[in-house]
């Protein structure tokens, strides 16, 4: 007989509480090192060469020309639309300057797809600043 | 079929259940005849969910292929793009590094280990198990937590690159990936025990048989082959990767069972997670040191590369958890292939259905059904549409007829 088994387990987890986190009231459990989150784009870095562009399985970075730079030949960068990512960080595999690099921010739900945390256009850090 | 259902009178009571059903996860279509409790007639319908797949591939190049074929399925996230890639190195003669093709074994024995105990999970709610449901889903979190730590992804994976791996394993991450197959060494017995001792359980397993013949007859692949009997499994056959080296140094033998019922599926699947936990620790143990990938150098690289191969067909062949994925490319140069064709292994199963249920009672449809772990949505490929928008069906000689008719034209 090997019921009592399945029995044991169902105490023994009454014993033991919900091993699941009860997210919104607790922290979130802490993600690992190279978590394919929100990705982290270097804006000075960039060169505008378009690999990545090139690559993007759904379309989710484009080419932009940022007027603000004074020298025209260094205008081309990319934005991120997060709406459309699938976080497959193949423009970090594609990027020749490594201006794009792993980022931990996961918490990305909105009602608007084009909301400005779903638009990547630089360093969080730098664009707050 | 149609004209089954709309032969009107029957001495049968009929009962259609799908495409759309609370009962059932995918859209599939089933129309049973049943005398009393117990079923007489099963006709299935597939092309519900028809996604585009293919179409949408050859408007990519080779590269941006890798993330559809991951989202072929959601639990073989794995198999996929690795039959993609390999089918790709095939046709371009690119030889993977012996380091990456251990790191694919890993993931791979890794997405088995996750799939056989969500297979469990289900198959026991299907029963009304739901404390074994509950408790193997908290197992499967812990394999869950390894593939994001190595990885970065908990269900989308992005494990697989064109000759190699996109990322290497860390020599810091053995110990707790070790550790995790320790624990899960322990935990797992106390199931497996109920699951193939235990009476009540036991009791209910015992249905849906699918004979040895049935199975040869219809192809069936993968576990629900094995569980019948038949000695079917790429990994130690065929052997691809690091498998033939394993199997010649540790005597792997696919797991069989006789008996071809749900049990014996059950059986072959909770024995498979035992062997996959086995060959992950001796391929972490013999992870060979060098490249994890054979073209160096960023994505523009890999794609020049791939874009000079002409003429080429490859197949890539692998062993899902499920049973076996067959992709097939044809290059004829440019970024993108010429043909992408990926083949389910659900295809093959879900045609054994109708042998296992007949004979069986409504009761254990559910757990029939399940035991072939179907993935209704990853097998629909093609739809035939006439002119007006209508859908419809093929036989095999008006096939073989078009088939001909291409070939001789219409003589």
């Amino acid at each position: 007989m090997a019921f009592p088994k399945l029995v044991k387990i169902g105490l023994r987890q009454l014993i033991q509480g919900p091993v699941t986190n009860l997210f919104p009231k607790t922290p979130p459990v802490p993600v690992p090192r190279e978590f394919r989150g929100k990705p982290r784009y270097d804006r000075e870095k960039c060169i505008g060469c378009g690999a990545c562009v090139k690559v993007c399985p759904s379309g989710a970075v484009e080419l932009i020309e940022d007027p603000t730079i004074e020298n025209p030949k260094k205008r081309k960068k990319v934005e991120f639309y997060m709406g459309l990512c699938i976080f497959c960080y193949f423009c970090m595999e594609a990027c020749p300057v490594d201006a794009i690099s792993y980022g931990d921010e996961w918490l990305l739900s909105s009602y608007d797809k084009f909301d400005s945390k779903l638009i990547v256009r630089d360093l969080p850090e730098r664009e707050q600043s | 079929m149609s004209e089954v259902i709309r032969k009107g009178y029957s001495e049968f009571v009929r009962i259609p259940i799908g495409p759309i059903h609370p009962a059932l996860h995918e859209p599939y279509y089933f129309f049973f005849e049943l005398e009393g409790e117990e079923i007489k007639n099963v006709w299935i319908e597939s092309g519900g969910v028809h996604r585009g797949m293919e179409a949408l591939a050859l408007n990519r190049n080779y590269l941006q292929i890798i993330p559809i074929a991951e989202r072929i399925c959601g639990i073989c996230s794995n198999s996929h793009p690795l039959a993609y890639t390999m089918a790709v190195e095939d046709a371009a003669g690119i030889e993977v590094p012996e380091r990456a093709q251990y790191i694919r074994v890993i993931a791979q024995e890794l997405e088995r280990i996750h799939s056989h105990i969500l297979w469990a999970g289900l198959g026991a709610h299907a029963i009304g198990l739901d404390t074994a449901f509950c408790y193997l889903w908290c197992l499967r979190e812990d394999v869950l937590d390894i593939w994001e730590l190595l990885f970065g992804g908990r269900v989308t994976h992005a494990v697989n690159w064109i000759g190699g791996t996109k990322k290497d394993i860390k020599e810091e991450d053995i110990p707790k990936i070790l550790k995790m197959l320790k624990n899960l060494r322990k935990a797992l017995p106390e199931v497996v025990d109920a699951f193939l001792y235990d009476p009540t359980i036991v009791r209910r397993l015992r249905a849906g048989t699918l004979t040895k013949k049935d199975a040869l007859r219809l192809s069936a692949l993968g576990p629900t082959a094995r569980g019948s009997g038949v000695k079917k499994d790429v990994r130690w056959g065929y052997g691809p990767l690091a498998y033939g080296d394993l199997r010649d140094d540790y005597g792997y033998k696919p797991i069989i069972h006789q008996d071809g019922d749900v049990y014996a599926k059950t059986y072959v699947r909770l024995m498979e997670i035992e062997q996959s936990i086995d060959i992950m620790e001796k391929a972490l143990d013999d992870l060979p040191s060098g490249p994890y990938r054979a073209i160096e150098g960023k994505t523009p690289k890999v794609i020049a590369t791939l874009k000079k191969v002409k003429g080429a067909e490859g197949i890539g062949r692998h062993e899902a958890p499920r049973g076996e994925v067959i992709h097939y490319v044809r290059m004829e140069g440019g970024e993108g292939p010429y043909r992408w064709r990926p083949r389910a292994p659900s295809l093959n199963n879900n045609f054994t259905l109708p042998a296992m249920l007949v004979g069986c009672q409504v009761a254990d449809i559910p757990i029939v059904v399940a035991s072939i772990d179907p993935c209704f949505s990853c097998t629909d490929r093609m739809t035939f549409i006439d002119e007006n928008h209508r859908k419809f069906v093929l036989s095999y000689d008006e096939l073989i007829k078009i088939s001909r008719e291409k070939t001789w034209g219409d003589a």
